[in-house]
């Protein structure tokens, strides 16, 4: 691909010399975007990163190297939040997969109408989690709210609960509320994914006397694999980071019971204002993250192998 | 198309199931739209309200304390949106078109700059904005939301351009089209669908924003809707027919967007997301 140059009848030009236009055009159309993301993602978070190994005492600020991290790994509250954070991503992400991929499923069926059904089932997505934290905090309130309304009135007043006011029960109750929120955006992406698998390997299942089973454990499943690990692993990242959710919901509470990582570093910085500590405690989120993001790598590789 | 293939009596299950699960994940919305109808005195009596009434969105519109975030979200959202595109088109041209090494450098770095955890981002941003007296303004909520929409945004471009053919440009290249001239004036009036994608896209996250909002606003100059909601539950007093409707007055700008432009928008979610 060479670039015609505007002019007419130009001299021919060394080749390197068009090359070099071409990149310099290259660099004239991303550098802006990718300017701004350096500036206000990229370097923000590395100076973040770096107040987690320094100290300021009385105006003086010295390096103390990993002491915040060693501070974190000693802290019980930091492991308390590490759990709550893997729990509540961990079941929130398998929740999005379960209702995302039964809702793909029926919408790649023949239906009629699939643009509506699929808008449809698409709403929860569209309401701001504050808004839907605000739901949620009514569905489960304890004495009118929607849930222990409907438990009283088919019999079960025993299973009525302050949802969000009982340690080891406000996370799974913030965990479904995260799940209702955003399943929608797994549903499209494995639609997708569902789509493009061609007919032909269907059929080739029906032909060998394969049923509905042997179809979705031989087609579909090796195909959607390598788009399920990795839509899992994005919803997964920012699952990780959320916030909005817990803090309206339950400021992590009661006790630190429904605590995750993203509330613990916002409160160790607003609240208690040790940012320094705030930056380890997110430094170790990047770990996590780090760790997880190697086990994707190594599980799409094998996924993508068995898709082909 | 079919995943699990099934004929006749089966598609009628299909649909049974299909509609049985839509009903179960719309019921909260369907409780929201009750709860903020119900007039105070019948509230949490029954299921569905004898009576119904405006009031409570009347009431909620009276609020200055909801108009006025509310204003500031449709600002700060619509120059958000703008920003983005400005920046995320002709990103994701040069990301599209040009067989440049760096590119690849580049999308990975979209796709880290997607799930860095904002909680660490804030850190940095707060005595930046403080120091450069931007608190509580809607610059700072602009700047900010830019870069939650702007790896997304570009992404979205990107393969939105790369689905449309060359064929056109090249010719216009012999009629002696510069490449500036070539992404103005023929590639982007073609790709208005996925400029559509990208710029509802935008408005949608920056309209959901609640960190950012929560850290930088300290008074109704800038505070956002989402950030006025959550302060209206710590007020004295919790009147839930009146949360409810300010929740759902809260999504709905976003659900007459959705209405609106489902086709584009789905598009390009999916093609943000997954490629």
């Amino acid at each position: 691909m060479t670039m015609v140059l505007p002019g007419v009848s130009a001299p021919v030009k060394p080749r390197l010399d068009s090359r070099t236009v071409y990149r310099i055009e290259w660099a004239l159309f991303v550098l802006p975007a990718l300017g701004y993301v350096i500036v206000s993602g990229v370097i923000p978070l590395i100076a973040a990163l770096a107040t987690g190994f320094f100290q300021t005492r009385r105006g003086v600020t010295e390096f103390v190297g990993f002491r915040h991290y060693e501070w974190a790994l000693a802290e019980p509250a930091f492991w308390n939040a590490t759990v709550n954070s893997f729990l509540f991503t961990g079941f929130t992400v398998l929740g999005h997969l379960l209702i995302g991929l039964g809702f793909a499923l029926l919408l790649n069926q023949k239906i009629r109408a699939l643009p509506f059904w699929r808008g449809v089932q698409f709403a929860p997505w569209l309401f701001p989690p504050a808004a839907v934290s605000i739901l949620w905090v009514l569905i489960y309130q304890d004495q009118f709210g929607a849930l222990n309304s409907f438990l009283r009135s088919v019999g079960l007043s025993d299973w009525t609960v302050n949802w969000l006011g009982t340690p080891g029960v406000s996370l799974a109750a913030v965990t479904v509320a995260s799940i209702w929120n955003w399943y929608p955006f797994l549903t499209l992406t494995l639609l997708a994914a569902l789509q493009n698998i061609p007919e032909e390997f269907y059929e080739a299942i029906e032909i060998d006397g394969g049923g509905t089973f042997a179809k979705f454990r031989h087609v579909t499943v090796p195909h959607i694999l390598p788009v399920v690990l990795t839509i899992c692993v994005l919803d997964f990242f920012w699952t990780f980071r959320f916030f909005d959710m817990i803090w309206i919901m339950t400021r992590g509470g009661p006790g630190g019971s429904s605590e995750v990582l993203a509330t613990y570093t916002y409160k160790l910085a607003f609240q208690a204002f040790r940012f320094d500590r705030a930056a380890a405690v997110g430094g170790m989120m990047l770990v996590f993250m780090a760790i997880l993001a190697a086990i994707y790598l190594v599980a799409y590789r094998w996924a993508d192998d068995r898709a082909r | 198309m079919k995943a699990i293939s099934a004929a006749g009596r089966a598609n009628l299950l299909t649909y049974i199931v299909l509609v049985g699960g839509i009903a179960i994940v719309l019921l909260p919305i369907f409780y929201m739209i009750v709860v903020a109808l119900t007039p105070r005195d019948l509230l949490f009596q029954s299921i569905i309200p004898e009576r119904v009434t405006y009031q409570n969105i009347l009431t909620v519109l009276s609020r200055p304390d909801i108009t006025l975030p509310f204003r500031n979200s449709f600002g700060i959202s619509t120059l958000t949106a703008f920003l983005t595109l400005l920046l995320a088109a002709p990103a994701g041209y040069g990301l599209s078109r040009y067989r440049v090494g760096a590119s690849g450098v580049v999308i990975v770095l979209l796709l880290f700059s997607q799930v860095i955890p904002m909680e660490i981002l804030v850190l940095s941003y707060f005595p930046f904005l403080k120091a450069a007296a931007l608190m509580d303004t809607w610059t700072a909520l602009i700047l900010l939301d830019t870069t939650l929409t702007l790896p997304f945004c570009t992404l979205i471009l990107k393969s939105m351009f790369d689905g449309i053919p060359q064929d056109i440009e090249q010719a216009a290249r012999i009629d002696g089209c510069s490449s500036l001239q070539c992404f103005l004036k023929v590639t982007l009036p073609l790709s208005w669908g996925g400029l559509l994608a990208a710029f509802v896209f935008a408005f949608l996250m920056a309209w959901q924003d609640f960190l950012y909002g929560l850290t930088f606003t300290a008074t109704l100059a800038a505070r956002p809707v989402t950030v006025a909601l959550n302060l209206l539950i710590g007020h004295y007093v919790v009147s839930w027919e009146e949360l409810m409707a300010a929740s759902f007055m809260a999504a709905l700008p976003l659900l007459v967007i959705f209405a609106l432009f489902q086709g584009h928008f789905i598009r390009g979610m999916i093609a943000g997301g997954v490629k």
